[in-house]
């Protein structure tokens, strides 16, 4: 049944034309094309950029410290030496000190998030596919750490590693990745129990596929979305918790800063007036809170559309 | 049934646009039809035509942000298109119902059935909520669910697919409305069902004198319900009369396609006839008619431009203009059939 | 439906169990401790501190200090006879049967390390406190964000929303100590609106919780209740602003989903009022999920208070369990995790029976 019909092309509408995308590409277009994606990528790229690129811009060593004759106990507020200003007691830079407390406190953030996931998303893949005894095991572990509030697990393992004498980085890495995976894992396992059901992993054993390839190549592709968009919010976490158990003081010693124990050491002459101190470790912490949710939240709605009728 | 002069629902060059992140796309283009009070019109085409988009926009249920809707709707002679929300909330329910396709996700699953029944009843009919409920119990029975007082308490997961269906004609039925939307109202039932509720809806607007727009893309469905068969293909109507008429002479070329193109017994042994080629999608309408780059009748005056719907002498209306090739063709058919007939009887 | 709540209890106590255990063992695995205060004191021979951390039992091995802790082994015996209660019972068994009173299973919660006084009375005062400041943050901020998501997800995309959201998006990342800083600074320093932290006012009345203070609150009521109103306006400012300006996306978020389900459409071609429209079929089906966080509310009230707490010194359960922690303090430290891990349990089972109640397909 042939036509014999001339092909007509297609009428303009005034449309661009439609390009077939891949998931992924589609993603980052998505999230490219959104205002709050690019924007935190920006202010955490500013402050990465800050954070490496700082000390050569400063004329200052952090330890160092100024002449008797310039003693000033609260520390001088800011100006064009010392641009953050100087801190109470000691009068180091500020500056310096912002600079080096970002190294630290990223570092732990991306560590931690990294570490956390890594091992999360490891045995969540393994609890999810192999399931029975395995699985169920694995997640009664994850309940019991589960269900001590996160707050009081973090001070406790805090307060028990620095007593074991180690209160440099490696050491609040270690407490929050041992204490941290266990959401990926659930959320992992999650996912791997969805899939694992879904109809082209039926396929793919029904054609024979061996399973540490149906593992790799099928489910982990399709698995890593919800993980994808939990690393920002993990590394915010870090950040804010190493903060946090720092101000208490069980977090790193001053000798090495990070932010947080910038905050712990100064808030007792923020309220005597020296708000430089606290301000600038605490206006970073906040920034890079607000960019890593921005890129957080871009990257779940690029990822998964909200509300997206046909 | 009386007959009036005014049909009840005029509908003139609706044409709807929607607004994407790539453009405004116009998806519907002059849809014209009329529907007379108490007859059953069946609006036909396959998923992407247009129709479903079509009925929502005759009470303006598309989302008001990203939809424009040009044209005229009249119902009792009242204009529709650019009413507020406040102007139209009596009408909708109370003037026409609306029945659609996938129940479970169409009725609220947090809400008994007989409340939502209830609920239409007293926004329309000032009643009470008791009177109301023993209303919706009612209305229940009508459709023929049993243990209408137990089934009022329940909620739509607990119902069958096919009785969660008749709860929603029951909805549809307690405004009282003048007209009913149905659209595809049997596409997600088992086919053992589809007859039973199909029967249900007709009966139930029969008895009560009000028209049935039935919205489908299933033949079958058409030929036993419905007086008069609007046919739309890409977004337009491009055949209109009395549904037996059509199914047995189709006038334009994709209605005949799309007739042929049922599997049927007599034709057993044949080899299956399908339309080649795909519905063109709203962003790639050809120019001209836009059925032409599948049709087998088409000319190159077919691809100059869209043709317009023209009335021809019983009273149809058809949007070709290679309607008599078509008509002579089907009955070129009808003779070789009747031939072939008589010689295979050897 | 009661044997889903019971099978819930059942695995929730058994979670719970594990996780002192956890505890447990973490918290004596780490050296320093009780020993800590007399370490390097010279004034006490090895002897004197040996008998001081016998009197406390952690001469014993962990599994025995566990067991003690738990109730299921007597104090005042050794080995596998501390298995068995004077009477001759097991001493796990209720007080009346084993004769055996100590031990969290007979109810008793031990004594501090630090101070030697009763937990349960250290809790005890401790709770109220937290419970006056938690409770009032909680209704305070569900009951904003319910509002605030509702108005912003149903006028959502006008200037309005977006001005809400943006405001509540960098307030919900703000970490919660440095606000409380910073609202410490503008109110108390700066504006010397409110107190800057304690719960009442040093100069003027009694510490919270002690017998003196509830003479002194009978015969001055107003002035007292004023008194607590002033310190109570920083700290649930700060816990109000952070916790609502989250919820309230998550609201707003649910709002706008619901808004687009097809049996809102349905609601409309009924002809319903726009009010009924929102609230019955659209909001009915939006805040089911908000259920959820009204249940793990719960345990904030008991813990969550924590950083708010150490920030204004409120003398809560928060500021108790930094000090204990501190001084590994772990009678103190068990009971209060232990609490927290019931407050967990319990608020999880709460919101899923929530849930349950308010979705019917979820029922069992």
């Amino acid at each position: 049944m042939s036509s014999n019909a001339t092909k007509t092309k297609p009428a303009p509408s005034g449309l661009a034309p439609k390009v077939s995308e891949s998931p992924w590409a589609q993603a980052r277009r998505r999230f490219f094309a959104g205002r709050q994606g690019p924007w935190g990528l920006r202010i955490l790229g500013f402050i990465v950029l800050f954070v490496i690129v700082g000390p050569f811009l400063a004329p200052y060593d952090r330890f160092s410290v100024p002449a008797p004759s310039e003693f000033v106990f609260l520390g001088r507020p800011p100006s064009f030496e010392h641009i953050f200003g100087e801190t109470a007691q000691l009068q180091l830079d500020v500056f310096m000190l912002t600079v080096n407390g970002g190294r630290g406190s990223l570092l732990i953030g991306f560590v931690s998030a990294i570490g956390g996931i890594t091992i999360g998303t490891f045995i969540g893949i393994i609890s999810g596919y192999f399931g029975g005894k395995l699985d169920g095991f694995l997640m009664r572990i994850v309940d019991v750490f589960l269900a001590i509030p996160s707050l009081f697990v973090i001070i406790v393992g805090a307060r028990i590693i620095s007593e074991l004498g180690g209160t440099g980085l490696m050491t609040v890495i270690i407490v929050f990745v041992a204490f941290g995976w266990m959401g990926t894992a659930r959320l992992v396992r999650g996912q791997v129990l969805a899939l694992r059901e879904m109809e082209f992993i039926e396929a793919a054993r029904a054609l024979g596929v061996s399973p540490v390839r149906i593992a790799l190549r099928h489910v982990l592709p399709n698995a890593v979305g919800p993980v994808v968009v939990s690393f920002p919010f993990a590394v915010g976490g870090a950040i804010i918790g190493e903060a946090f158990i720092s101000y208490l003081g069980f977090g790193v010693s001053p000798l090495s800063p990070t932010w947080g124990n910038m905050l712990s050491n100064s808030q007792q002459f923020f309220l005597q007036g020296n708000w430089w101190w606290v301000g600038f470790p605490g206006l970073f912490i906040v920034l890079t809170a607000l960019s890593v949710n921005m890129i957080g939240d871009a990257l779940r709605e690029s990822l998964e559309p909200e509300g997206r009728r046909a | 049934m009386s007959k009036s002069s005014t049909p009840l629902l005029t509908v003139r060059d609706l044409a709807i646009s929607f607004r994407t992140h790539r453009g405004t796309l116009r998806v519907v283009d002059g849809v014209s039809f009329d529907l007379a009070e108490g007859e059953c019109l069946a609006i036909v085409g396959e998923s992407g035509s247009g129709k479903t988009v079509s009925a929502m926009a005759l009470i303006s249920l598309l989302s008001r942000k990203q939809a424009i809707i040009e044209g005229s709707v009249k119902f009792k002679g009242r204009e529709l298109v650019g009413l507020s929300e406040e102007a139209l909330r009596p009408i909708r329910g109370g003037g026409i119902g609306v029945i659609f396709q996938e129940p479970l996700s169409a009725l609220n699953p947090v809400t008994t059935i007989g409340e939502q029944i209830a609920e239409v009843i007293v926004a329309h009919r000032k009643l009470s909520w008791k009177e109301a409920h023993k209303l919706a119990i009612g209305y229940l029975e009508q459709v023929e669910i049993s243990q209408p007082d137990q089934r009022a308490k329940q909620f739509p997961h607990q119902l069958s697919g096919g009785m969660r269906q008749r709860a929603m004609i029951a909805m549809a039925l307690s405004g009282e409305p003048s007209m009913i939307i149905a659209d595809e109202p049997t596409t997600a039932l088992d086919v053992t069902i589809q007859a039973q509720v199909l029967d249900l809806l007709r009966r139930t607007t029969t008895e009560r004198g009000a028209a049935l727009l039935l919205i489908t893309h299933d033949l079958g469905v058409v030929a036993e319900t419905a007086d008069r068969i609007a046919v739309m293909y890409a977004g337009q109507i491009v055949e209109t009369g009395k549904a037996a008429q059509v199914l047995r002479e189709p006038a334009s070329p994709y209605t005949r396609d799309l007739v042929t193109s049922v599997p049927s017994f007599a034709a057993r042994g044949k080899k299956l006839s399908t339309i080649t080629g795909m519905v063109p999608s709203p962003d790639a309408f050809p120019a001209g008619c836009r059925f032409a780059p599948r049709c087998r009748y088409a000319i190159s005056a077919c691809t100059s431009a869209v043709p317009p719907l023209e009335e021809l002498k019983d009273g149809r209306l058809v949007r070709c203009i290679r309607t008599k090739e078509v008509l002579d063709g089907t009955a070129a058919g009808k003779r070789t059939a009747a031939a072939t007939r008589k010689g295979s009887t050897r | 439906m009661i044997k889903y709540a019971l099978k819930r209890i059942a695995l929730g106590v058994t979670i719970m169990l594990g996780s002192t255990v956890l505890i447990y063992a973490l918290l004596l695995a780490a050296p320093g401790g009780p020993e800590q205060k007399y370490a390097l004191n010279p004034k006490y021979t090895a002897a004197q501190k040996e008998g001081y951390l016998k009197s406390l039992g952690l001469d014993q091995p962990v599994p025995v200090q566990y067991c003690r802790w738990l109730g299921a082994c007597r104090r005042d015996a050794e080995g596998l006879d501390a298995l068995v209660g004077p009477t001759g019972f097991p001493s796990f068994l209720p007080s009346s049967i084993s004769g055996v009173y100590t031990g969290l299973i007979h109810g008793e919660l031990g004594y501090s390390y630090f101070n030697g006084e009763s937990v349960a009375d250290l809790i005890a005062t401790a709770a109220l406190p937290t419970l006056i400041l938690a409770g009032l943050s909680i209704v305070i901020w569900l009951t904003l964000a319910v509002i605030v998501g509702v108005y912003t997800g149903v006028k959502s995309g006008g200037r309005l929303d977006n001005s809400v959201t943006t405001v509540t998006y960098v307030l919900s990342t703000f970490p919660t100590f440095l606000l409380g800083f910073m609202l410490m600074f503008l109110f108390a320093i700066v504006l010397d609106l409110t107190p800057v932290d304690g719960m009442v006012n040093g100069r003027e009345s009694p510490a919270f919780g002690s017998d003196l203070y509830w003479q002194y609150f009978s015969s001055s009521p107003i002035t007292a209740l004023l008194d607590l109103a002033a310190h109570l306006v920083l700290p649930v400012m700060t816990l109000v602003i952070v916790s609502f300006s989250g919820d309230s996306r998550y609201v707003r978020a649910s709002v706008i989903d619901s808004l687009s389900m097809e049996h809102v459409r349905t609601a409309r071609a009924k002809g319903l009022t726009r009010a009924r429209v929102l609230v019955r079929h659209a909001l009915r089906t939006a805040l089911v999920p908000f259920a959820t966080n009204i249940g793990l509310a719960l345990p904030f009230l008991f813990g969550g208070a924590l950083i708010t707490e150490s920030i204004f010194s409120w003398p809560g359960i928060g500021r108790l369990t930094l000090q204990a922690t501190n001084n590994l303090d772990y009678p103190v430290l068990m009971s209060i995790l232990l609490i927290g891990s019931v407050m967990v349990v319990i608020g999880n089972l709460v919101a899923d029976l929530l849930y349950a109640i308010l979705d019917p397909r979820v029922r069992l």
